[in-house]
């Protein structure tokens, strides 16, 4: 069966529309199949995104601090990790990619945006986990890879 | 021959040159009914067609809900598998779809493509946006990332240009359009910046109808034109605002070299399309200057209680501005047969003379006279656009 050269021009399109579709989260893909996890203390803050429902939005006390003092919009910093007990802390912002270690690639967008701020649950979920975290803390499970990009993997309070 | 269902725009214009050649003697009267009846107005098929595009506009929409409420009883990869298979299924069955009106057109049943194939083609370009938000939301990327939109809206506009559906091109312009307010929104540090992208994204995409306005691509210029539109009179009604400049341009190098693109491929469609095409490529760029030197002009003497003279002159010719412009696209949407572009103008118009009477009238009355007058105001604007657009449509046809 030979396909009009119509269908072959979609089946090019369906393919580009894939790699859009991986381009859109390559970050968080790449720091779920090639990152090492680490663990966080963590702090919740609650809103809702039209396309994608609810979400917990997250604040890491011990490793981003949202000092805007002499930062520019959109500039790229890094913020290398750094063991404390079992959990892991930032070790301040750095102007250029550490050389080893891991790290957090980031940017500053009116605070600073390291792609680990959300995690989308179900909107019972969402209230729960919120609450769970306001009254006791918790931790959160992040994965990074080499390049510092940083996936969200799971949130436990306590 | 078959018959050929056109707009009722089309069919007066018909019936008046039929009318013009019995007069003189071209045609007699049962040579005049047999044309009439080849070209009978299209509305049944509107209704069928309109009917079929919410079907499949609500299954988009729907699916979006879907990610968003964000179903905790299926795992996350089972979730993106069913939205992805569902995008997936919906393309291919427009493309069987559309092969089986390929075979229609060859035995020479009928040469449309069919309302089921428009149908898949839009649930597919809708599935691919929820394939994109599932694929973030199971990857945990964080919330209000302008990205996805613009992943989508470029996915949008590949699978559109390759299976030349109208469905896609629209939901791609659409979605390039909103994600390209906010992607500006995001990174400018002025509303002025924000106004002044959108009138130059205006031009952009006004020289894309433009270029569309001959070959086999000729009923992507529509779409084109709306959003040119749309982001025209946008533009230009948040311009029109006395304090949205008050902060300065502050153009970042980025846009200085957007807005020199944006000119140049406009001068370039403009000086390789036809008259029509020059006129429209000229308009976009009048607007576009004209909202910039609205940008950049700031009353010195603002007054809280009372309108000042600065303000009142920049008001008037704010006003001028936008009539001239409103009027414009009223009339290209009558020359190039687009009711929805001369509607467009017209709901416009109606609003930007409301808001600036509100302007005007606010500091000076209170509680029900405002009202009253804003209402009586309303009103007239109202019956004098529609009528002001009726005589457009007519003058051209």
């Amino acid at each position: 069966m030979r396909w009009p050269q119509r269908s072959v021009a979609v089946g090019m399109a369906v393919a580009v529309q894939a790699v859009l579709l991986v381009v859109a989260v390559a970050p968080r893909l790449s720091a779920r199949l090639m990152g090492d996890e680490y663990l966080v203390r963590v702090a919740p803050v609650d809103p809702i995104d039209p396309f994608r429902g609810a979400y917990v939005r997250l604040q890491y006390p011990d490793l981003l601090s949202d000092d805007a003092a002499g930062r520019r919009e959109d500039e790229r910093v890094f913020i290398p990790l750094v063991r404390d007990g079992g959990l892991w802390r930032g070790g301040g912002l750095l102007a250029d990619r550490p050389e080893d270690g891991p790290y957090l690639a980031c940017r500053y967008d009116g605070g600073l945006r390291c792609g680990i701020e959300s995690l989308f649950l179900s909107q019972t979920e969402a209230r729960s986990l919120e609450r769970d975290l306001a009254s006791g803390g918790g931790v959160a499970r992040l994965r990074v890879d080499g390049r510092g990009h940083a996936a969200v993997v799971a949130v436990e309070p306590g | 021959m078959r018959d050929q269902e056109i707009s009722a725009n089309h069919a007066a214009w018909l019936r008046r040159e039929v009318a013009g050649w019995q007069a003189e003697g071209l045609v007699d009267d049962v040579g005049a009914a047999s044309i009439l009846a080849r070209y009978p107005v299209g509305q049944r098929a509107s209704v069928v067609r309109l009917i079929s595009v919410l079907g499949a506009a609500f299954v988009g929409v729907g699916l979006i809900s879907l990610v968003a409420s964000n179903i905790d009883e299926m795992s996350p990869s089972l979730r993106f598998g069913g939205i992805a298979f569902g995008w997936l299924a919906a393309v291919i069955v427009g493309e069987l779809l559309a092969r089986r009106d390929d075979a229609d057109a060859q035995r020479g049943v009928d040469d449309r493509p069919s309302l089921a194939v428009g149908s898949a083609r839009l649930v597919a370009v809708a599935a691919y946006g929820a394939t994109i938000f599932q694929a973030a939301q199971s990857l945990q990327v964080p919330a209000y990332s302008s990205l996805l939109v613009g992943c989508w809206a470029a996915g949008a506009l590949a699978y559109a240009y390759a299976c030349r559906g109208a469905g896609p091109l629209v939901v791609g312009v659409a979605t390039l359009v909103g994600w390209y307010a906010w992607a500006v929104g995001e990174r400018s540090g002025t509303a002025a910046a924000v106004v002044a992208a959108l009138l130059a994204a205006a031009v952009v995409t006004t020289a894309v109808a433009g270029v569309h306005d001959t070959g086999r691509l000729r009923p992507f210029a529509a779409p084109w034109s709306y959003a040119g539109a749309a982001l025209a009179l946008i533009g230009l009604f948040v311009a029109a605002i006395p304090q949205v400049g008050e902060d300065g341009l502050n153009l970042a190098p980025p846009h200085i070299g957007g807005f020199a693109l944006a000119v140049v491929f406009a001068a370039g469609v403009a000086s390789l399309g036809g008259t029509q095409v020059r006129r429209e490529a000229v308009a976009a760029l009048a607007i576009l200057g004209a909202g910039l030197l609205l940008l950049s002009w700031t009353p010195a003497d603002v007054d809280d209680d009372a309108l000042s003279g600065g303000e009142l002159t920049r008001a008037l010719f704010a006003t001028a501005i936008y009539l001239a412009a409103a009027v414009w696209f009223a009339v290209v949407g009558a020359v190039r047969d687009r009711p929805q572009l001369t509607n467009l103008a017209t709901a416009a118009l109606v609003v930007f003379v409301t808001m600036q009477s509100f302007g005007v009238f606010a500091p000076l009355l209170s509680g029900a006279a405002l009202f009253l007058v804003l209402g009586i105001v309303l009103l007239a604007v109202g019956v004098l656009a529609d009528r002001g657009r009726r005589r457009i449509v007519e003058e051209v046809a």
